[in-house]
């Protein structure tokens, strides 16, 4: 078996390095594209395998590099799970970029394939040291995608950096090394044997390393307060990048807290709640923040940070039911976590994809201008408002489905994660509220004044934004699938998922909780069908303006900010509070920013630093390297 | 009696009952103004009269969004009779639980706000946004109410909740949540969206015949399917009896909400999510009663 | 004890056109403000034209009339507009209708005629015939959205909303719920009455012209209208007369506040109280119709008296209707005034400060609430009022609410009028025709309408004619104050802000040049054209 794991790394190696190399050139640009094309199919097929053949907790061990020291590669059941999310991710957005690429800068272009690759090696790696190596190239190659966006991006990469690298990863940095020394090696196996044991006598450093380690994931995974690199970073970022980043990257730090939560740590209680704590703030703040913008992109990423927070929330809810006891309530959220991360990775490339696609044709981001794009572009409407109604959790498609797994787990138990879920159900409503605004300030209501746009995008953009339209209707209607995925993930980090009633619905057992998904499906698409016919018009005539003529049509239409204006008046105090906080994190920003200044006078320009990098790692790993048996 | 028959009889009931409670209550409302009122079919009497004409789409609108709006919203509200037990008590239940019901009436407002939009009319915009204002506010009662049901009745399936155990944590849960069914339906103080003399209708102003008619249907349906599941959740026995409590339950409320509704003044939009902000205070009591085991 | 016209109640000076801003800014400092004014086309007598303005002195119970002229080749006066922001519009529908021109008036665009009036035609010149039909040019008046940029939006109201139970056309500006601005555009219910009451009506049919100005209110318009004649020929109205006008005019005053509550109860969400309130209204509908048999639009008005009387058993009859009326009112309006949420809507909203209601010189109710202590039944006493004993509510809260409360007040004075009336009716004749018409003599004639100060000036002329006819509805003086009252406020407040004027529309916008009688299209103009589209 490591024969052909050894050939397809042999592979997927060349195929991206190939990639990045002819990135720097500036003909071919659709080559890099096809090529990381190629590569993503290649990582979800073995996502798919994983999940489903190789038996949970084997991996396959490669030595590369074995002079300098030995890393193993391999694939269980959560790998698996979340290399599924990148292969598709990637997939639709490198198959969008066949088109954009051309577009870009060269470094964006090299740095593209080069970031895959940094994640799918992130995800396989064995041993934490080289996770966080991995993790740290990362980040590297995401700040060029950054970087090489449009305007303000020099300015939304340099906070990205400061937040992330500073800040985030010394921590994380840190206490690998602590876990390390006190395990004696970075690999998984090892760590999960000594270290729960260990923690759960010494306290403090439970409490130490549990601070550390969350903190320099929540700041990745966009937790509140350490959101606030996204809006920029995401607003400058090209579309197809930003739906990688939203879609993949943001789910690996969900990766390595699932291993971590479940695996190196003690079952703990209090931990679990601290987490769902920061999940529930992330929910609630991020998508109130959301519902204010009135660029087209910032308040994706808002949103992303909201929808995160279902994640996290959903973790540690899971976690804190088990540690309580409450097994089936637990593991249910814990699958609901898990299936929410596919499902926000699918909707939300997919809406980052169409905000691009406008963005193209209009070079507008902004929804108080945008309007009345029905009429240019109606294939990309269309997957807009699929994507918004997944995202808004409208049932049948697939953010019902897990979001309703997300209350039928925390609702029912008489815990304080019940009043989580509460919240939960009142920010699903302000996310479907946002996204009523989102889709019609886009493509419904007038523009502000007229629109040059020429047409529809090219077809390679909007395949990939239909293959995740398709995607959020599947995964919602026939759950079945991601969930026995999801099943085979959490037999990896021990945890036994309920056996949820299968085909034509989904039950939970003991009055929790049931939904009928498919059937829900047939039913309304018959039933709108035939209405549908009922309801044919007779014919057009001109709307009612109680009886005056129209100069401007354009006058009359909803400006964005006037969306929800009384609702978020009330609401006030929501946007006082993230205002003190934004301060704080700006001020955190400055004096970090301080550092990083001083450090990138030395290199003076960004591929400088590229090689600073590399070669700064290839000693750290030399050094390391020699300490590992 | 077979679960698929009595889901159809349940449907089939649902549709022809709902129209005819809108006349009770314009009718009791008519009464309280010391005026004679419309008989109390009138509303099916609109109904058919609505269906028979032809739908006129406004040109600027966006056409298929628009004609989709009121096959949806009429659908996803069908799709909640099939699952909600209303005449009798055997229904598709395991389609759906309480979270399907909750999501499968927003989706109803989202389209009608969507086909408000769609039309393009600026009334219709303002109508529509607010409706969504409104939708939010809602959830956020309604939110804490559903989690100390929840709590109280151990699950979220209809086998759980039908009929709620008696504890005092459900009683505030009921309370709380007929005051959240007054809301929803729509009800002066709370017709912010459809202020005939501010906004001309609102969301609905371009729809016209078969559209109109599918519109009202759905809002009628909702009114009803609101009631049901709040006299579901105290009605204890089943058969024959529990239909014909039901009934003259359902035309008690009708009467007992309308007569409310003759004594209020309209709210604005930003009245109405602060009052529904404060009233969150409600389910939160009722969340902390379930979670003490009262 | 005839009172008929009053030593002093208005005095017409020749001003010139270089002192007559300081005049005006002398006499707005004493404490009067604008009423109205007018243009005359004055060729035919002296080869001039003439513009009139009434100012209204109330501490002096006085109107000061100020008359320009200008010569026929050079028809222009300078404005007076940047010295009292009241004249504005009088000045607008002297240069549109007459032709006059005035020099630096801010805004001299069109006001009454439509924006497709070709140039250079003014209808009520004198060599303009009544029923001459005009061209148009292709209208350009619609949702301009002059003000909206990408965060605010343009929301047209009118002409046909259901708000509004008269065509008038605002346009407001929005931005996040809020109105930023306001752009009105009236005068759609146009009927060409002026002309026609110069060109082919004699003195007595006049009052019954002037009663269907409006039909709310069309008994003070022929009240005034008589009284500007009266004054203007020295006519003596029998005291009996004075009193059966006086109480038809409260009558009317309460049957109008009536209505108003039910429509801004409407206007909130509150149509219960709508409906109790026009219930009771109706016994005041019955009260009318048992004095002069009409429920409204009396015809109870001449030159020189009233043509009803009233019998011993009317009276009765009268005043035990009138007790009913006044129960079911105090009942109904005790409760809305009991409900909470209704009154918080109209506190603080739509407010117009004590200092812009001088200048604007709004009338009425309106300016009652907003503090001014104004009533002409009091300040410059017509009719009975002279006799009678009542108090008059000022209010300083300036919005909506202290409208609502000086109406309450109001009303219930009203029906005390009406008991002293009825029972200290005087004997006597109802009506003196013995009087002989002067040739171009001036009279005005003013009354407090139940929607504030309606000022009517006459010329009169030869052969049983008025040379000039000007009535001013009080609603005119008061809608410029509108923009600023929804300037700020919630959309969902524009309803009753509007309506809290008590607009009357059809008093507003009586001028006009359509030819009554055939009906045809004389011009497209945006009424019409949504009238067209109806009919398809």
């Amino acid at each position: 078996m490591w024969l052909s794991f050894s050939l397809f790394l042999l592979v997927l190696f060349s195929l991206l390095g190939l990639a990045a190399l002819l990135g720097l050139s500036r003909r071919t640009s659709w080559l890099p594209a096809l090529l990381s094309t190629v590569a993503s199919i290649m990582i979800l097929i073995v996502g798919v395998e994983g999940s489903g053949n190789w038996r949970a907790g084997a991996p396959v061990g490669t030595s590369i590099l074995s002079s300098l020291s030995s890393i193993s590669l391999g694939v269980d059941g959560l790998s698996a799970f979340f290399l599924i999310i990148l292969g598709l991710i990637g997939l639709c957005s490198s198959i969008y970029s066949l088109s954009s690429f051309k577009h870009g800068a060269t470094t964006y272009r090299a740095a593209y394939p080069l970031f895959i690759l940094s994640m799918f090696l992130a995800l396989t790696v064995r041993s934490l040291l080289w996770f966080v190596i991995f993790w740290e190239l990362m980040t590297l190659f995401s700040q060029f995608l950054i970087a090489n966006g449009r305007e303000g991006s020099r300015g939304a990469a340099l906070r990205y950096f400061c937040t992330t690298k500073g800040a985030a990863d010394f921590m994380l940095l840190s206490v690998v090394v602590i876990i390390w020394k006190l395990s004696g090696s970075p690999a998984y196996s090892v760590i999960s044997s000594v270290l729960p044991a260990y923690m759960s006598s010494h306290r403090l450093t439970f409490v130490l390393i549990s601070a550390g380690m969350l903190t320099g994931l929540g700041i990745k995974a966009t937790l509140v307060p350490f959101h606030f690199w996204v809006p920029d970073a995401y607003t400058s970022a090209p579309g197809e990048a930003a739906a990688l980043m939203s879609g993949a990257m943001e789910k690996l730090p969900v990766y390595m807290m699932f291993r971590y939560l479940l695996t190196f740590s003690p079952l703990s209680a209090p931990l679990g709640l601290a987490v769902a704590v920061a999940g529930t703030l992330t929910l609630f703040f991020g998508t109130m923040f959301a519902l204010r913008q009135t660029d087209s992109k910032r308040l994706l990423a808002y949103h992303s940070v909201g929808q995160m927070g279902y994640i996290v929330m959903a973790l540690g809810a899971g976690l804190y039911l088990l540690s309580r006891g409450y097994t089936l309530l637990g593991s249910l959220a814990l699958m609901a976590s898990l299936f929410h991360s596919l499902n926000h990775a699918t909707f939300k490339s997919l809406l980052f994809l169409t905000a691009s696609s406008v963005y193209r044709r209009t070079g507008l981001r902004n929804l108080n201008r945008l309007g009345g794009l029905w009429k240019v572009m109606p294939l990309t409407a269309v997957s807009a408002l699929i994507g918004s109604l997944a995202i808004a959790g409208v049932p049948p498609l697939n953010g019902f489905v897990s979001k309703w797994m997300i209350y039928v787990s925390t609702m029912p138990s008489s815990t304080v994660v019940s009043l989580f879920g509460a919240l939960a159900l009142f920010i699903s409503s302000v996310t479907a509220a946002s996204f009523v605004k989102y889709f019609t300030t886009v493509f419904v209501r007038p523009p502000a004044g007229e629109l040059n746009v020429s047409g529809e995008v090219p077809p390679w953009m909007t395949v990939p934004q239909w293959i995740l339209a398709a995607l959020c209707v599947f995964l919602g209607v026939y759950p079945y699938l991601p969930l026995r995925a999801i099943s085979r993930a959490l037999g990896v980090v021990g945890v036994k998922a309920p056996a949820l009633s299968s085909f034509p619905g989904v039950v939970v057992p003991h009055g929790l909780g049931n939904v009928a998904p498919l059937a829900f499906f047939v039913f309304m698409v018959v039933l709108t069908s035939i209405l549908l016919l009922l309801v044919r018009p007779a014919m057009r005539l001109p709307g009612w303006t109680t009886g005056t003529r129209v100069l401007r049509e354009t006058a009359m239409r909803l400006p964005a900010g006037s969306y929800y204006a009384s609702f978020e008046e009330n609401f006030g105090e929501v946007y006082g509070f993230g205002a003190a906080v934004r301060k704080l994190g700006l001020w955190i920003v400055r004096c970090v920013g301080g550092v990083a200044r001083a450090a990138e006078r030395c290199s003076a320009d960004m591929n400088g630093m590229l090689i600073g990098a590399f070669v700064g790692l290839l000693i750290f790993v030399v050094v390391l390297g020699r300490g590992v048996p | 009696m077979m679960p698929e028959l009595s889901t159809l009889v349940n449907v089939a009931f649902v549709v022809l009952f709902a129209p005819l409670l809108d006349g009770i209550e314009r009718r009791v409302k008519a009464r309280l103004q010391t005026r004679q009122g419309p008989p109390i079919l009138q509303s099916w009497y609109d109904l058919i009269k609505l269906l028979k004409r032809p739908s006129i789409e406004p040109s600027g609108s966006f056409g298929w969004l628009f004609r989709l709006a009121p096959a949806v919203a009429l659908s996803s509200v069908l799709l909640a009779s099939t699952f909600v037990p209303s005449l009798l008590a055997r229904s598709m239940g395991f389609w759906g639980d309480l979270i399907a019901f909750v999501y499968l009436l927003a989706l109803a407002s989202l389209f009608l706000a969507l086909g408000g939009f769609a039309s393009c009319n600026p009334y219709a915009q303002i109508g529509s946004h607010r409706e969504i204002s409104l939708l939010m506010a809602e959830e956020f009662s309604l939110a804490f109410i559903v989690a100390g049901l929840a709590v109280s009745a151990g699950g979220l399936a209809f086998s759980a909740m039908f009929p709620l155990p008696l504890k005092a944590s459900s009683v505030v849960g009921v309370l709380a949540f007929a005051v959240m069914v007054y809301v929803s339906g729509a009800r002066v103080p709370f017709d912010v969206a459809e202020a005939e003399p501010e906004i001309v209708e609102g969301p609905l102003i371009e729809f016209s015949g078969r559209s109109l008619g599918l519109m009202k249907l759905t809002a009628y349906v909702r009114r009803l399917l609101l009631f049901t599941v709040l006299l579901n959740f105290v009605i204890p026995f089943g058969g024959v009896l529990r239909s014909s409590v039901y009934v003259a339950a359902l035309l008690v409320l009708s009467a007992v909400y309308a007569a409310f509704e003759a004594y209020f003044g309209r709210f604005r939009t930003a009245d109405a999510v602060r009052f529904l902000k404060r009233f969150a205070a409600a389910g939160f009591v009722c969340w902390l009663l379930a979670v003490l085991g009262w | 004890m005839g009172r008929s016209t009053l030593e002093g109640r208005f005095r017409v000076i020749d001003v010139s056109p270089d002192e007559v801003a300081e005049v005006v800014r002398e006499l707005f400092e004493d404490g009067c403000y604008y009423a109205t004014g007018m243009g005359v086309d004055e060729r035919p007598l002296n080869g001039r034209f003439a513009v009139y303005h009434a100012i209204n002195c109330p501490k002096r119970g006085v109107y000061v009339i100020l008359r320009l002229t200008a010569p026929e080749d050079r028809p222009s006066v300078p404005s007076i507009t940047p010295v009292l922001r009241g004249a504005e519009w009088a000045e607008r529908e002297a240069h549109d209708m007459v032709g006059v021109t005035f020099e630096n008036h801010p805004n001299l665009e069109r006001l009454i005629l439509p924006e497709d009036w070709p140039d250079g035609v003014y209808p009520l010149r004198k060599d303009f015939p009544y029923n001459r039909k005009v061209a148009g040019t292709g209208g350009t008046a619609g949702v301009r959205g002059e003000r909206h940029d990408e965060a605010t939006m343009s929301v047209p109201l009118g002409p046909y909303h259901p708000l509004l139970h008269e065509p008038e056309y605002f346009e407001l500006y929005v931005r996040e719920d809020r109105i930023v601005g306001a752009d009105y555009r009236g005068f759609h219910v146009h009927r060409g009455m002026e002309k026609l009451a110069e060109s082919r009506m004699t003195l007595n049919q006049i009052p019954f012209l002037a009663e269907r100005i409006c039909g709310i209110c069309g008994c003070t318009h022929s009240a005034a209208y008589c009284q500007a004649v009266e004054e203007a020929a020295g006519v003596e109205v029998p005291e009996r007369a004075l009193y059966i006008r006086s109480l038809m005019l409260e009558v009317e005053r309460i049957h109008s506040h009536l209505l108003w509550f039910g429509v801004a109860c409407h206007l909130l969400g509150f149509d219960s109280g709508f409906m109790h309130f026009w219930r009771a209204r109706e016994y005041v509908m019955d009260i009318a119709e048992l004095i002069t048999g009409n429920r409204k639009t009396y015809g109870i008005n001449l030159v020189g008296g009233v043509r009803r009387d009233l019998s011993g058993e009317k009276i009765q009859k009268t005043l035990k209707l009138l007790e009913m009326a006044e129960g079911e009112s105090r009942e109904v309006i005790d409760n809305v005034v009991g409900m909470k949420e209704l009154i918080a809507r109209m506190e603080g909203v739509g407010v117009l400060r004590r200092k812009d209601a001088r200048e604007i010189g709004v009338v009425g109710p309106v300016a009652r609430a907003s503090g001014i202590d104004t009533d002409v039944r009091r300040d410059h006493p017509y009719a009975a009022y002279g006799d009678l004993d009542f108090k008059v509510p000022v209010y300083r809260g300036c919005d909506v609410l202290s409208r609502f409360l000086v109406r309450i007040d109001e009303t219930f004075e009203s029906f005390s009028l009406v008991r002293q009336i009825l029972e200290n009716l005087p004997d006597g004749e109802i009506i003196n025709e013995e009087y002989s018409l002067p040739y171009m003599e001036f009279g005005l004639g003013s009354t407090e309408a139940p929607r504030g100060e309606d000022v009517h000036m006459v010329l009169t002329g030869g052969e049983n004619q008025v040379y000039r006819w000007h009535p001013r509805a009080p609603t005119y003086n008061n809608l410029p104050a509108v923009p600023l009252m929804l300037e700020g406020e919630d959309v969902a407040d524009a309803p009753i802000i509007i309506a809290s004027i008590d607009p009357c529309f059809s008093c507003t916008d009586h001028v006009s040049i359509v030819d009554a009688g055939s009906g045809r299209v004389l011009w497209r103009g945006p009424l019409l054209e949504g009238v067209e589209r109806l009919r398809r």
